[in-house]
């Protein structure tokens, strides 16, 4: 039994397990034919849109913003490099805004990366954030747009 | 222990249960099913991908044959063409089968993906059911209260998008278990009351654009920032600052104008608003005159997360006194370490007697270490500009432990001193349990 224990804990903290698990570059990703997109491809740029201080493109569509769950280790590293803050800070933040229906342009959340790809290939106003490898395999990469890249940090 | 907890409760509250429980089981039905055609896409696109992947293979692999095969040509007669095609045939029939059924597949993704969204699209439009809950333990040096546990709070949120330009938003709260029961021994009184519950939002929203919405009915009165931004699961304690509720009403039943101004430099939002003052009931004003108000709050494009600005109010009360409240505000976050500080005053111009002031300010740290947040508050509050001691303080430290991002365990210490002849200062100890529900 304890060793079952001990194996246990070792595969949790071991790379490649659910605690240890590593990401590939973060692709901040926008619709193809977004090209008003170009002039925020830069981190201060993107934490305004997802910080709902700019709620239109120059072509006046809506912004539409995609998360990921909170503890999705792509968001964490999104979270960190653009935000500033935690994820789960960003998320606290996020939801006392919602409860007291302050939220102007609030993220959607999606739960898995597959799903954020499809709703920017879909929408003209969608901005999200994925990781290299979900774009690379994904059938809809031909109507998505590389926006930004949030580089894998080196151990 | 109470024996009121083997009563049935009142029929009011009868009926927010009953809304409660037949509106959540079908939102709830609904998310599961989402999950289910979720996780269903997820496996189908595994395949699709190993398809793909054993795809390309095979397209090598008939590359290479066909190169190979047109290299022996040169040395072989003709007649190795029709092995050749036997070949090709051979070679041709798994990838066109594998072609076949990953079209087959790509369009079930597409059938399920259009599903899943006309679900997500349906539970969207439903009626929104939100809310959050406390529950505290609380432990202090006062003779009265004895030291209890407190079933604090319950509030619901039932909110709904009945067009994409109005909404209807409501908040319930139930505080202190609230408990009303009559003996019916007549139609008008309710012999046992306990605990509070209050309606305290309930407003029609029209918002045609992003930037702009005005709202009418009953909405948390928009003074600073505590007096909005109040909700337990995201504030670092459970006590509030003495100016909430006080220098501002807690809430005001009128007419709300926001507006959303974005600039190069920053971002600017405004609150406009026209009410019946504080103390009305919901059904009518008890004084001829309105109460005025605004708040403005500008949040500059730094490197740092800073929002500062200032609110005014002003209302000729139900008892003929002019009351005018002015302050200011600031909420800063740099990584893990945040501040919020506020300042309000004001001037009371009773029509029979002498004007006063009743001041308050307060300033709050808060640092962040992964799951804990460590707080600490300095809070004053002086009731009254002519009575010389009558000043209140409140020293805060807490420690919060958020076991997801809405919810939270916390610990308070309060040491409240108060310079007023004949109040004794007192410590208290809160723990408190706090989580949001819906969404949020």
């Amino acid at each position: 039994m304890k060793r079952q224990w001990l194996l246990f804990a070792l595969l949790l903290i071991a790379p490649g397990t659910a605690l240890g698990e590593k990401v590939s570059d973060i692709i901040v990703i926008v619709n193809i034919n977004n090209s008003g997109s170009v002039q925020f491809a830069t981190p201060k740029a993107i934490n305004r849109l997802f910080s709902n201080h700019l709620l239109t493109w120059p072509d006046q569509t809506p912004v539409i913003l995609y998360d990921l769950p909170p503890e999705h280790p792509v968001r964490l590293r999104f979270s960190e490099s653009i935000m500033k803050m935690s994820a789960s800070k960003v998320a606290q933040q996020w939801a006392h805004l919602k409860i007291t229906n302050q939220a102007t342009n609030p993220p959607l959340t999606m739960k898995h990366e597959h799903a954020v790809l499809r709703k920017v290939a879909r929408q003209h106003g969608a901005i999200g954030y994925v990781s290299r490898n979900a774009l690379t395999h994904s059938p809809y990469s031909s109507q998505i747009k590389t926006l930004y890249l949030i580089p894998l940090l080196p151990d | 222990m109470n024996m009121a907890f083997s009563r049935p409760p009142h029929r009011i509250l009868q009926l927010g249960l009953a809304i409660t429980l037949l509106a959540a089981p079908a939102w709830v039905h609904a998310e599961d099913r989402v999950d289910r055609i979720e996780r269903m896409l997820e496996r189908m696109q595994q395949r699709v991908d190993e398809l793909s992947r054993e795809n390309q293979q095979l397209k090598m692999q008939m590359e290479k044959n066909s190169g190979e095969a047109s290299a022996a040509e040169t040395v072989q007669n003709t007649t190795a063409e029709a092995p050749s095609i036997a070949e090709e045939s051979a070679t041709a029939t798994p990838m066109q089968s594998d072609n076949t059924q990953m079209d087959q597949l790509n369009l079930r993704i597409e059938q399920l993906e259009t599903k899943q969204e006309e679900i997500a699209t349906s539970v969207e439009s439903d009626v929104k059911v939100g809310g959050y809950a406390t529950v505290e333990y609380r432990a202090t040096n006062q003779p009265n209260p004895n030291s209890n546990f407190r079933v604090r709070h319950f509030s619901l949120f039932y909110s709904k998008d009945v067009t994409p330009e109005w909404e209807l938003f409501s908040e319930m709260e139930f505080e202190d278990a609230p408990f009303f029961e009559s003996l019916h021994t007549d139609n008008k009184t309710a012999q046992t009351m306990q605990g509070k519950f209050l309606v305290e939002q309930m407003y029609i929203r029209y918002h045609p654009e992003l930037d702009w919405d005005l709202i009418t009915g009953r909405f948390l009165t928009p003074g600073g920032i505590w007096n909005v931004y109040h909700y337990y699961p995201f504030v670092p304690t459970q006590e509030r600052p003495f100016m909430v509720r006080v220098l501002y009403p807690q809430y005001s039943d009128g007419l709300q104008l926001r507006n959303l101004f974005q600039f190069d430099s920053g971002q600017l939002e405004s609150h406009l608003y026209v009410a019946n003052g504080g103390g009305n009931p919901g059904k009518l004003d008890r004084n001829v005159s309105k109460a005025v108000g605004g708040r403005l709050n500008f949040a500059p494009e730094l490197d740092i997360n800073l929002q500062f600005g200032a609110s005014l109010y002003r209302d000729n009360d139900n008892t003929n006194t002019v009351r005018t409240t002015s302050g200011l505000h600031m909420q800063l976050h740099n990584n893990d370490f945040g501040i919020q500080a506020e300042f309000a005053r004001r001037h009371n111009a009773p029509l029979n007697g002498n004007s006063f002031f009743d001041v308050s300010a307060y300033a709050q740290l808060t640092y962040d270490i992964n799951k804990w947040t460590v707080a600490g508050r300095y809070d004053w509050y002086n009731l009254d500009s002519l009575t010389p001691l009558s000043d209140r303080y409140r020293y805060t430290g807490a420690l919060n432990y958020h076991f997801n991002h809405n919810i939270v365990a916390k610990i308070e210490y309060n040491r409240n001193r108060l310079t007023t002849p004949g109040l004794k200062s007192y410590h208290e100890v809160i723990a408190a349990i706090t989580m949001a529900i819906g969404g949020y």
